[in-house]
C-alpha cells in the first residue's frame, strides 16, 4: 500500500525535540505513519507503519479524527502499570500528532488516591455499623467505647453526660471533669463552629445534615471532624453527638492536590514554598513570567505546573528549547511561513505559536534567540498576533507565553545580545528557583520522592539509605541541582545490590574527598568533573552530560568554557 | 464505565471480558482501555470499554473522556444508596456537555443482600423514568453479560 504523504516535517522536528517520551503520527484516514520515544517502554509496540493505528493500539480506536483540534486525555494506563498524559495535536492537513507524556506524580498520585479511598470506605462501614447498633437497641455505651471514634451524649440542657474513651484520649481530658461540664467548655470550637453545633442540637431530627467542623486538640493543633447527631433512642430530649476525625483524609487530599498543582516540584523549604506560593499567584492572571534558574533546577516544571493550574489548562502546552534551534529556521518555525519563501519551504507551515492557540508556551533558553526573532517575538507579546515568515497580513493568536533562562538577561541585555523592552515585557512577573545548594534541607525528600519514582519504573525494592549516604548527598555542592541529583539517585539505586543504599553505590564525584563540602567551584574542577563523566561514559555526550545532570547544550558550554575540544576522548 | 468510586466499574469488566473476580480493591486513576468481542444482531461488533476513575467529593469526573463515547454504563453500588445521587449527577454532566447518548444503569453486588439499600420503590421509580436498569454481581457474574448486551443493543438502535 502506498504511504500518503508524511505529516510536516517541522511540526514533527518540534514535537520530536520536545520533552515528550513518546509520540506516533497519524495520517487524516488513521494510518500510522511513523513513532518513536518511549513507545516500547509503554508496551505499544511492535507497530506497524501503513497499517490503520486503531487496529493496532486500543485507545486509539474511535479517537481520531477529532472535531476540536487539540485534545488532553489525562492519566490513561497503558501496558496496565504505566500512567501517561496523552495530547492529540493536529497537525498539517488533516494529519495528527499523538504524544505520550508521563509525569511522576502519576505514580504517587495512585498510591495517595487509593489510601483516600479506602478510608472513606471505612468511615462509610463506621456509620452504617452505628446505624445498625442503634437500630437494635444496643448498649451503646459500651459499644462506643470499643470503637475508635469520639462520641458524646448530651443533655437537653447543654451539659455532657458521657465521652467516649477515645474522645477522652483525644481531648486530653479526664471523665471526672468532662461528665456534667457544658460542652462548649469540653470542645474547643471556633466561635462560629459552635454556633453550628448548637443548632444542630436544636434543630428536629429532620432537618438535621451533617456538620465539618475543626476542633482544637489538647495540643493547640486544630483537626478536622465530620459531626453527625442523633437523638437518644432512649431519652429523646437527648443527643448522641458522632465525631469521625477526618484530618488524615484532608491531609491526604490537600496532598494529592498539590502534586497535581505543583507538578513532580518536591520541597518543604522557605525558598520554595515562596517558589509554590508565587506559582498560584501567577497562574491565576494571563501576564508573561520568566522563570529563572541555574541549570537543573526545574523550570519547566515551574512552567508546567502555572500552566496547568491557570484557565488555559485545558489547551496546549508546548517547550520551546530556543538553544537548540538553528538561527536561520527559528522565524520559521515559531511564526510558520508561506510556500516559497525560502528554499525548503515547500508548503505552508504552521509555527510554534499558532499551534499552541488557546494555550502556552515556554520558550526555554529565551537568552538565546537572535535579536531579528526578539523584535517578532515582542510584537507577538504587545499586538497578541503574528506574521508568518513570507506574509505580511498579521494572524490573531491567543497564547500565553512563560520563558525561563540559566543566563542573567540584564548582562545580555548591557552586552547588547537581549533587547531591553523585550526583558520588561517579559519579566512582568518572575518566579526565581533557588539552586538545590542553598536549599539543602530540601535533599532528603527529594532522594525519598526520587528513590520512590525510579523504584516504581524499575520495578526495584526500596532500599533503605544509610545516614551517611544521606549526609553525602546533603553535603555536595550539587552543580547540576536537582537534574543532578535525581541522576545520582538513579545511578545508585541501579548499582546497589542489597536492602541498603551505601557510599560506595553513589557516583564516584559525590564521595571523591575534594568535593563533599567543596564550595564554589573552580573552572579546574569542573573541567576534572567533564572528564571523568566522558571517560565513564566512553566519550559519549549525551550519556556524560546525563551522569553531571545538566543537558547536552550545557555540557558542550561547559566544556568550551574549560577549553575542552570536541576531539577531547 | 461511570459511577462513584469502589462501585465495581473495574470488576465488571474484568468479568465481562476475563471472566475474573477478585476481593481486593485497587482503585483506578484515570482511565484503562479494554476491548471485547461481541455479537449484536447477528453480527459482529467491537466493544471498546473505557473504565474511568470513580467520582468522589473531591474531583469529578471529565467529560474529556466520554467525549466520542456510543453510549455509557452508568454504575452504582447496591450497598450504598447515595451513589445513586452521583450516578444522577454524572448522567446530567453527561447530558448537558455530551448530549443524550444511550445508557444503561447497572446496580452492582446484587450478591450483598444483607447490605442493600435499594428499595423496590426506587428501582420503581427509576423504571418509571425511562431507565434501562440492571442489577448485577461482578463477584458472581449475575446480570453482567445482560447489561453489557442491553447497552450494546441500544447503541446499535
Ligand atoms: N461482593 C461484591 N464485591 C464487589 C462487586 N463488584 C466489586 N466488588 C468489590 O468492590 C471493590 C471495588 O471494586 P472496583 O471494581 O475496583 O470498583 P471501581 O468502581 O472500579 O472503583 P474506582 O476505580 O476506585 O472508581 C473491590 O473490593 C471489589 O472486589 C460485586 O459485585 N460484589
Ligand atoms: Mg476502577
Amino acid at each position: 500500500m502506498e504511504l500518503p504523504e508524511p505529516i510536516g516535517e517541522h511540526l514533527k522536528s518540534l514535537f520530536v525535540r520536545s520533552q515528550f517520551p513518546a509520540y506516533l503520527f497519524v495520517s487524516h484516514d488513521g494510518v500510522l505513519l511513523e513513532w518513536g520515544g518511549g513507545c516500547d517502554r509503554y508496551g505499544l509496540t511492535p507497530l506497524e507503519s501503513g497499517v490503520l493505528a486503531s487496529d493496532q493500539i486500543d485507545f486509539l480506536e474511535g479517537m481520531l479524527p477529532l472535531e476540536e483540534g487539540w485534545f488532553q486525555l489525562p492519566r490513561l494506563l497503558v501496558h496496565d502499570f504505566r500512567v501517561v498524559d496523552v495530547h492529540f495535536v493536529p497537525g498539517e492537513e488533516g494529519d495528527w500528532v499523538v504524544l505520550l507524556d508521563t509525569t511522576e506524580a502519576a505514580n504517587r498520585e495512585t498510591v495517595a488516591q487509593q489510601q483516600a479511598n479506602d478510608l472513606a470506605l471505612l468511615k462509610l462501614d463506621h456509620l452504617k455499623m452505628l446505624a445498625q447498633l442503634r437500630a437494635h437497641n444496643e448498649n451503646m455505651r459500651a459499644v462506643l467505647n470499643q470503637l475508635r471514634l469520639t462520641t458524646a451524649v448530651i443533655a437537653e440542657d447543654g451539659g455532657v453526660l458521657f465521652l467516649s474513651r477515645s474522645g477522652l484520649d483525644l481531648l486530653h481530658a479526664d471523665k471526672a471533669n468532662v461528665e456534667g461540664s457544658n460542652w462548649r467548655e469540653v470542645f474547643r470550637f471556633s466561635d462560629a463552629d459552635a454556633e453550628q453545633f448548637a443548632q444542630l442540637l436544636e434543630v428536629p431530627r429532620a432537618s438535621r445534615e451533617r456538620l465539618r467542623l475543626e476542633l482544637k486538640m489538647a495540643t493547640g493543633r486544630m483537626r478536622s471532624f465530620d459531626i453527625d447527631i442523633q437523638s437518644d433512642p432512649r431519652d429523646p430530649a437527648q443527643r448522641i453527638a458522632y465525631f469521625y476525625d477526618i484530618s488524615d483524609l484532608l491531609d491526604l487530599r490537600n496532598k494529592l492536590h498539590e502534586k497535581a498543582r505543583f507538578q513532580d516540584m518536591v520541597g518543604k523549604s522557605h525558598p520554595m514554598r515562596q517558589v509554590f506560593q508565587i506559582i498560584e499567584e501567577v497562574a491565576r492572571v494571563d501576564a508573561t513570567v520568566l522563570v529563572e534558574g541555574e541549570t537543573g533546577t526545574g523550570k519547566e516544571l515551574v512552567a508546567r505546573a502555572i500552566h496547568y493550574s491557570s484557565p488555559r489548562q485545558a489547551g496546549p502546552f508546548i517547550v520551546v528549547n530556543c538553544a537548540g534551534l538553528a538561527d536561520s529556521l527559528i522565524n520559521s518555525q515559531l511564526f510558520g511561513h508561506k510556500k516559497g519563501s525560502f528554499t525548503d519551504a515547500v508548503t505552508d507551515q504552521k509555527g510554534v505559536f499558532e499551534a499552541a492557540h488557546g494555550g502556552t508556551i515556554l520558550l526555554d533558553e529565551i537568552g538565546d534567540i537572535p535579536m531579528n526573532t526578539q523584535t517578532r517575538i515582542l510584537r507577538a507579546l504587545e499586538q497578541r498576533e503574528i506574521v508568518r515568515v513570507g506574509e505580511t497580513q498579521p494572524r490573531k493568536v491567543d497564547i500565553r507565553i512563560l520563558a525561563a533562562t540559566n543566563k542573567n538577561l540584564e548582562t545580555e541585555v548591557k552586552q547588547g545580545n537581549f533587547r531591553l523592552d523585550l526583558l520588561y515585557r517579559i519579566r512582568i512577573a518572575r518566579v526565581t528557583l533557588p539552586p538545590l545548594r542553598e536549599r539543602r534541607e530540601d535533599v532528603p525528600l527529594l532522594v525519598e520522592a526520587f528513590a520512590h519514582d525510579i523504584c516504581v519504573e524499575y520495578g526495584l525494592e526500596i532500599p533503605h539509605v544509610e545516614r551517611d549516604v544521606l549526609s553525602a548527598l546533603i553535603a555536595y555542592r550539587w552543580p547540576g541541582n536537582v537534574r543532578e541529583l535525581r541522576n545520582a539517585v538513579e545511578f545508585a539505586l541501579i548499582r546497589c545490590k542489597e536492602a541498603k543504599l551505601r557510599l560506595v553505590d553513589l557516583p564516584p564525584e559525590l564521595t571523591a574527598a575534594g568535593n563533599v563540602g567543596g564550595s564554589a567551584s573552580s573552572t579546574d574542577s569542573d573541567k576534572e568533573r567533564i572528564l571523568s563523566a566522558l571517560k565513564a561514559s566512553k566519550g559519549r555526550r549525551a550519556a556524560a552530560a546525563k551522569l553531571l545532570g545538566i543537558s547536552r547544550a550545557t555540557l558542550y558550554r561547559r566544556m568550551k568554557a574549560c577549553c575542552l575540544g570536541d576531539d577531547v576522548l | 464505565m461511570l459511577g462513584a468510586f469502589s462501585v465495581g466499574k473495574t470488576s465488571l469488566v474484568s468479568r465481562f471480558v476475563h471472566s475474573l473476580f477478585s476481593e481486593k480493591y485497587h482503585t483506578t486513576i484515570g482511565v484503562k482501555v479494554d476491548k471485547k468481542q461481541v455479537v449484536v444482531n447477528g453480527e459482529d461488533a467491537a466493544l471498546m470499554i473505557w473504565d474511568i476513575y470513580g467520582e468522589d467529593d473531591i474531583q469529578e469526573v471529565r467529560m474529556n473522556y466520554v467525549r466520542g463515547a456510543a453510549g455509557y454504563l452508568l454504575v452504582a453500588d447496591g450497598t450504598r444508596s447515595d451513589t445513586l445521587d452521583v450516578a444522577r449527577q454524572i448522567r446530567n454532566r453527561v447530558v448537558r456537555d455530551i448530549g443524550d447518548i444511550p445508557f444503561v444503569l447497572l446496580i452492582n453486588k446484587s450478591d450483598l443482600t444483607e447490605e442493600w439499600e435499594f428499595s423496590d420503590e426506587t428501582l420503581e421509580a427509576l423504571k418509571a423514568e425511562g431507565w434501562l436498569t440492571v442489577l448485577t454481581s461482578a463477584k458472581t457474574g449475575e446480570g453482567v453479560e445482560k447489561g453489557f448486551s442491553l447497552l450494546a443493543d441500544a447503541i446499535i438502535e
